[in-house]
């Protein structure tokens, strides 16, 4: 293998190409060992609360869209003081991963908080995002939505490639035991892409950018920090706002409460007086 | 720019041609590494209106046998690299395996351009940046042939 054409010089380019190589690995190795490679992720409403303006300027886009799906689908209390909401897309891996995440803080924070999903299917970029948005909505029609929406996410890989994935949906709602027939049917009709699309517009006016993106009382969380610390940090900032007194009241950890659930409801309103005028004086 | 260039003026694309696809085949290298990179990181960026985000990295073609596709493309790129590299320091036989690997190559890029166009339905930013440099090894190679027989 010694090169001998090359008059004197042949180590030379095996020197260069160990190097080459060696730089390679090290360089695999340390981009895959750091935390965040450098990609820009284009997010308008990226910022982590140090530009008040833009944040201030972010909350009132949000106060001033419109509703989106109603009612909305939603886990922990309705009537909870801190409104977590996510915009997402049922092809988008990241989604699929911050769907793990917001289970983990459903399951930390329970009826403490009040979690709102949206639909905001990328139709530019994922073909077959849109219907499985609707087909989540389906599911909703019969009061399965969270079951759908779960089996979306977990099987993003297996049905995102698949020419015939409206018979995989389909499966899904068989497995979630729904009326399968009325599923299809509904996947199909106007309910349930209406909503689909509410909620794509209630997205386009609160300024979505990139899927997903976590809204905690109406303020952004950049990409980066919606980790389930980051998200903590947020909600928990909020509870203070709204509870001030009460900062023994630890978030405790409480199973998914998949149904709508009212019981909180003279809880929160007893703290409710002092929380306001609290929350208005921090933002003045 | 060679000093060389009126010294080897009977095949002067020859000359320079292995010292443009090695240049090419480091922004592969540059580029595969990092896709592998992220491949085992494991973090996402966000899906954008604009761009297709990880649709094709966490697609069931992001690896073979379990090795990641990039791996491949890191591979590949280190052996064109070195060939074209013994190639400037004057193993002219050396170009002819280039040349077969980048032809090898080349076909899997246009296996992995179907793949995203046709079956995936998305494309990804840094795996069409591969496409271009393997496309572009191959045409430096093409291009060295045809002014060589002239």
């Amino acid at each position: 293998m010694e090169n001998q054409n090359g008059s004197g010089k042949s180590a030379t380019p095996f020197i260069i190409i160990g190097l080459i190589f060696l730089a390679t690995i090290a360089g695999i190795w340390w981009i895959s060992q750091s935390g965040a490679p450098g990609k820009t992720t284009d997010q308008n409403v990226n910022n982590g609360g140090n530009n008040e303006s833009q944040t201030q300027q972010a909350i009132d886009t949000y106060a001033k869209a419109s509703a989106g799906a109603s009612p909305e689908h939603f886990k922990g209390s309705q009537s909870a003081t801190v409104l977590v909401e996510e915009f997402a897309d049922f092809q988008c891996p990241a989604c699929k991963d911050m769907h793990k995440t917001v289970n983990e803080i459903n399951a930390a924070y329970g009826s403490q908080i009040k979690f709102v999903f949206r639909n905001y299917p990328l139709i530019q970029t994922h073909p077959k995002a849109y219907d499985a948005a609707v087909a989540a909505e389906a599911a909703g029609l019969q009061g399965k939505f969270w079951e759908m929406q779960n089996l979306l996410f977990t099987n993003q890989e297996k049905w995102s490639f698949e020419p015939n994935h409206r018979n995989i949906f389909a499966e899904y709602a068989k497995t979630i035991g729904l009326d399968v027939d009325k599923f299809s049917q509904d996947s199909l009709g106007i309910t349930a892409k209406s909503r689909v699309d509410a909620d794509m517009q209630r997205g386009n006016e609160v300024g979505i950018r990139s899927t997903p993106t976590i809204f905690v009382n109406g303020k952004p969380i950049a990409f980066e920090q919606s980790t389930v610390e980051g998200i903590k940090a947020a909600i928990d900032a909020e509870l203070k706002k709204s509870a001030p007194v009460a900062d023994d009241k630890k978030p405790v950890a409480e199973g998914n409460n998949n149904a709508n659930s009212g019981d909180q409801k003279k809880e929160e309103k007893s703290s409710d007086d002092g929380s306001n005028s609290e929350a208005n004086t921090e933002k003045k | 720019m060679e000093i060389s260039e009126n010294e080897r003026s009977t095949k002067p694309s020859a000359a320079k041609s292995p010292v443009l696809a090695a240049v090419v085949a480091l922004v592969g290298i540059a580029d595969s590494a990092y896709l592998t990179a992220k491949h085992f990181n494991g973090t996402k960026v966000p899906c954008s209106v604009i761009s297709g985000c990880e649709t094709v990295l966490t697609s069931s073609y992001a690896e073979f046998y379990g090795i990641p596709t990039a791996a491949f493309g890191v591979m590949a790129y280190l052996l064109a690299f070195s060939l074209a590299l013994l190639t400037v320091f004057g193993n002219r036989s050396m170009w002819n395996a280039y040349g077969a690997v980048t032809v090898l190559m080349t076909g899997f890029t246009l296996w992995l351009i179907y793949l995203q166009a046709f079956v995936i339905g998305a494309f990804c930013q840094f795996c069409l940046i591969s496409a271009a440099t393997s496309i572009t090894l191959f045409a430096i190679y093409i291009v060295s042939r045809i002014f060589r027989t002239k």
